[in-house]
């Protein structure tokens, strides 16, 4: 069982005292609201963390899952994104530049999940194929035909 | 001798593109280091005026020196480096065959990239580069009295740097969170990893309020109005501590680590005291978010305030002394083996002690009151990041050389580079406590003769290029290593944590197979079971 949650719970709540020590010195009220907003972040955090190990732990052993090699959709997205945050200072057209390669950014980024899933899909299929889930007992590292931006390729979890 | 074969060539469009957690750690570490020089040869420059009383460089240009100096050592090279070692190792130590996020991971690179080409580009316009401190203090910072695009690239690299910061620091708190290996429990991690835990919580729950801070003066530039009056820019004050004080420890914790591994692994013992030292190491981490407003004691807070910031900033010194205990416990009765690396590990244990006690003086408000703004705080915080991180680094660096590449660091041209950086760091910074508790005021670009401050002024800058000479030391040996290869081996230390059961350097994947994790030191339970199973035959027979 994965506890990794606790470390976030535990310095989460480490945070909280700390906050509530803070109250009888009479801190100003940006001292006080950071520290505590940083500790309700990272109790949230601990509790999203405790609820996806949840549904992890209910998935299937030994289920796939595409990992990533490359990509250039990335690349694109935080070139697109910075242009955009310099072009709040240097003028709209490269504001305007930077969103364009932010939006092609942002579809490749979209294509890229689309070949992921398909890939997972791909992998699973084989492995329900008696011959395949035979042979498939170490770490696979498969090209998937049908990604073409990337190459996506299924390992079993 | 046995030669290693050269790794075979990738095309550099696919490596830019990589989402391979070892190739964007190996990029981001290899920009930092270049980052690095840059920032030295900066220093240098600073180091030569001050040697000289004035006459090298105007006060602006002086101004933009430091700024840029700072800038560039804390954001693009400490800060960055110390998250990179952990985006290689942390997946290795647990057993994970990739990073959570690995987009994300090369996202954080690109933007780290980018936030540093955008910082420099400064020098290019013709305002300059920044050049209100690497704080960027409110009013000093705003369009009227730092006028022109240097500073408003300044803001923006910050905040495309630290986003990328934030989201690696995510991936490795997730992959160490999320994705340890069957068997690799939280109380079996490697003390690394446990020290990138605590340095991803800082990051992850610290770093927002920079980037909040850079927006809020991005704005306040433009249209004015977002920091009001005196309270208006000690708000900006806060903002900027509640991350410029946890960033100091993101700066040190994981070269702590890398320390831990080091000394256990040379010392053949397994790591003294772990059990406390990742409870110390939480609660270290946990304490320095409280301590933010210690570097405010002079602004005029409350006196409770201050009180409050005292008393926190003194409980660190629990926490450290658990990790100084650990230490030596280590080594204490050990098996020595004198490495570079053990050396360096050695270095940062002893030039951080001192980095430490100094940072207890400037803890107590009455002190502090004294030594503010003057050099003895600039020697306390570089026996922190250079004498403690930087050696820290070194040693994590000549560890793990040969797993990353598989080739061995020249051992003679390593104790070399490690003597004369001993030398160079001592005459650099400790002549600044003298000179801090006589009143030199930092970021002054020139001192009148009757100060008395030029001797030792000019000790300082006979550092300064001392150190720059065992940075090319350095250089050296890698070149030399990387051409005349010297193979490594899975595992040339006899070393305790998973990286070093697979090959050198690790496939794509990282692991063909895992051996048994039972403790935190799997390949040191492997090696004694066997051992004893050697000694059970031998009585045997």
């Amino acid at each position: 069982m994965r506890r990794g949650a606790v470390v976030l719970l535990g310095w989460g709540a480490l945070l909280g005292l700390a906050t509530a020590v803070q109250t009888p010195y009479h801190p100003t009220t940006i001292e006080f609201t950071l520290l505590g907003a940083a500790s309700a972040a990272t109790l949230l955090a601990g509790l999203v963390i405790w609820r996806l190990d949840a549904r992890s732990r209910r998935e299937q052993a030994g289920d796939w899952r595409a990992v990533t090699e490359e990509s250039f959709a990335t690349l694109a997205t935080v070139a697109g994104f910075a242009l955009v945050l310099l072009g709040g200072g240097f003028g709209l057209w490269l504001t305007l530049i930077g969103a364009g390669v932010l939006a092609l950014g942002l579809g490749g980024l979209l294509r890229e999940r689309r070949g992921r899933m398909r890939a997972t899909s791909t992998a699973r299929a084989r492995r329900a194929t008696p011959s395949h889930a035979a042979s498939a007992s170490p770490p696979v590292r498969r090209r998937e035909p049908h990604a073409h931006q990337t190459s996506h390729e299924a390992r079993r979890r | 001798m046995s030669t290693a074969a050269l790794p075979a060539r990738e095309t550099p469009l696919r490596l830019l593109a990589s989402t391979d957690h070892k190739r964007i750690a190996l990029s981001a570490c290899a920009l930092s280091l270049l980052f690095f020089a840059a920032g030295g040869v900066l220093a240098l420059v600073m180091r030569t005026q001050l040697a000289a009383d004035g006459g090298v460089v105007s006060q602006d240009t002086y101004n933009e020196l430091f700024t840029m100096h700072g800038s560039t050592m804390i954001y693009l090279f400490v800060v960055p480096i110390a998250l990179a070692v952990g985006l290689y190792v942390v997946p290795l130590q647990v057993g994970a065959t990739a990073v959570a996020g690995p987009r994300a991971a090369l996202a954080g690179l690109w933007l780290f990239a980018s936030g540093g080409v955008v910082m420099w580009s400064g020098f290019l316009s013709t305002s300059g580069a920044a050049k209100a401190s690497w704080w960027g203090f409110d009013p000093l910072s705003d369009s009227v009295h730092s006028p022109g695009s240097g500073m408003e690239l300044w803001i923006v690299g910050v905040a495309l740097v630290t986003l990328g910061q934030l989201i690696w620091a995510g991936c490795v708190l997730l992959t160490a969170l999320r994705r340890r290996a069957p068997g690799m429990t939280l109380m079996r991690m490697p003390v690394f990893t446990w020290t990138m835990v605590a340095t991803c919580l800082l990051t992850v729950f610290a770093f927002p309020a920079l980037v909040l801070a850079m927006a809020l003066l991005w704005a306040q530039r433009h249209f004015g109005g977002v920091f009001v009056g005196g309270i208006g820019a000690v708000d900006y004050q806060d903002l900027f501590w509640f991350y410029g004080h946890p960033v100091v420890y993101v700066m040190f914790f994981p070269f702590v680590g890398m320390v831990g591994e080091v000394l256990a692994t040379f010392s053949s013992r397994r790591f003294f005291g772990y059990s406390a030292f990742v409870v110390a190491v939480l609660a270290f981490s946990g304490l320095s978010m409280t301590v933010w407003a210690h570097h405010m004691f002079t602004m005029g807070s409350a006196v409770t305030s201050n009180e409050y910031f005292a008393l926190t900033s003194t409980l660190l010194i629990v926490p450290a002394g658990i990790e100084y205990f650990d230490f030596f416990g280590t080594i204490w009765r050990g098996s020595l083996r004198f490495t570079t690396a053990f050396l360096f590990a050695l270095g940062f244990v002893l030039q951080f002690l001192i980095g430490g006690l100094t940072g207890v003086i400037v803890a107590s408000p009455p002190l502090d009151y004294h030594l503010n703004m003057s050099y003895f705080v600039v020697a306390h915080f570089h026996y922190t990041i250079f004498a403690g991180g930087a050696f820290g680094l070194f040693g994590g660096i000549y560890y793990w050389f040969p797993k990353v590449t598989g080739v061995l660091l020249r051992e003679g041209l390593g104790k070399l580079h490690f003597l004369l950086m001993a030398i160079g760091t001592n005459l650099t910074f400790f002549p600044m406590f003298i000179l801090g508790a006589e009143g030199m005021t930092r970021r002054i670009a020139a001192y009148p003769a009757s100060t008395g401050w030029m001797g030792l002024n000019q000790l300082e800058t006979a550092g300064a290029f001392t150190i720059a000479l065992s940075a090319a030391v350095f250089a050296f040996n890698v070149v030399l290593s990387l051409r005349s290869r010297r193979a490594a081996g899975p595992d040339p230390w006899a070393a305790q944590t998973l990286e070093w059961a697979t090959s050198s350097p690790p496939p794509p994947h990282n692991f063909d197979s895992l051996p048994p994790i039972r403790s935190y030191a799997p390949l040191l339970d492997l090696r004694q079971a066997r051992e004893a199973q050697t000694s059970t035959a031998e009585v045997a027979a």
